[in-house]
């Protein structure tokens, strides 16, 4: 009865799925990538509007108290702007 | 002549459903993202000894991406694909791309805004691939195009850390994907 417990803790353990990445660390790891310092492993404050052109528009501030912009186009692509 | 698609981690993100599924997901941003249990059983390790050190992606720090950015990968030298393949020195078993893509494309271990970047990334770099060759330049700018996509896997997989398979499937199949990246016509 021992190892069957044991077996399926190990087997839960195995099977347990990446954990999730949240929407705040999401955005400071884009952030990072585009060579910006974030200060951090997530965001704050993160607002979403969409420009006239219908591009989705993403502010956020940074631990380290940055804010920067995001913006995602229609094809896709991604670029993020210091606001300060 | 190898299809457009076959256009190696572009495959990820390039196709329009994968772009309007990403987008879709994006909506919901603000929700958990819920977690997607990956059925496929990992793609067989050839090197399983020379699996790369993986430091967790919760830890990354902007210098260790400033220095993925210009880091070459250990153990590639920067040959023309066509002395790669003669010489054999990089040949991997054949790597099923589209099932790497799916895996890519499912993991939790990245999320959507970051997935997007990435997927800008391999498009810019596909785009001057495509128009250095258009210009008869791909041979002399073939060691900064193989520098930066050198340094974009490198992102990719610090980011893995919560996915250590698909990692290391990834940089197993390092040349096949730069093989058929060089691959896709303009």
């Amino acid at each position: 009865m021992k190892y069957i417990g044991i077996s399926a803790l190990l087997l839960c353990a195995w099977s347990t799925p990446a954990q999730a990445v949240t929407p705040a660390e999401d955005i400071a790891t884009t952030i990072l990538l585009r060579g910006y310092d974030c200060g951090g492993k997530q965001v704050s404050a993160i607002k979403e509007t969409q420009d006239a052109s219908g591009n989705k528009i993403i502010q956020a501030t940074c631990p380290n108290g940055m804010r920067y912009e995001i913006k995602i186009t229609a094809d896709g692509r991604v670029k993020v702007k210091p606001l300060n | 002549m190898r299809p457009l698609w076959m256009g190696g981690l572009a495959l990820v993100f390039v196709t329009g459903c994968a772009c309007k599924q990403e987008m879709d997901v994006m909506h919901d941003a603000d929700k958990p993202v819920t977690a997607i249990m990956s059925p496929e059983s990992t793609a067989p390790a050839p090197d399983s000894g020379d699996k790369p050190a993986v430091r967790s992606a919760k830890h990354v720090k902007p210098a260790e991406l400033k220095a993925a950015n210009t880091k070459p990968l250990p153990e590639v030298a920067h040959k023309a694909p066509g002395k790669a393949r003669i010489q054999g020195e990089h040949s991997t078993p054949k790597i099923n791309l589209a099932m790497l893509t799916e895996r890519l494309k499912n993991t939790d271990a990245i999320g959507v805004f970051t997935k997007l970047a990435i997927r800008s990334d391999i498009m810019d770099l596909k785009d001057d691939i495509a128009r250095y060759r258009q210009k008869s330049l791909l041979q002399s700018k073939m060691k900064e195009v193989r520098e930066r996509f050198d340094g974009l896997l490198l992102k990719i997989m610090a980011l893995l850390d919560g996915d250590p398979d698909l990692s290391h499937d990834l940089y197993s199949a390092r040349e096949s994907i730069w093989e058929s990246l060089l691959g896709v016509k303009a």
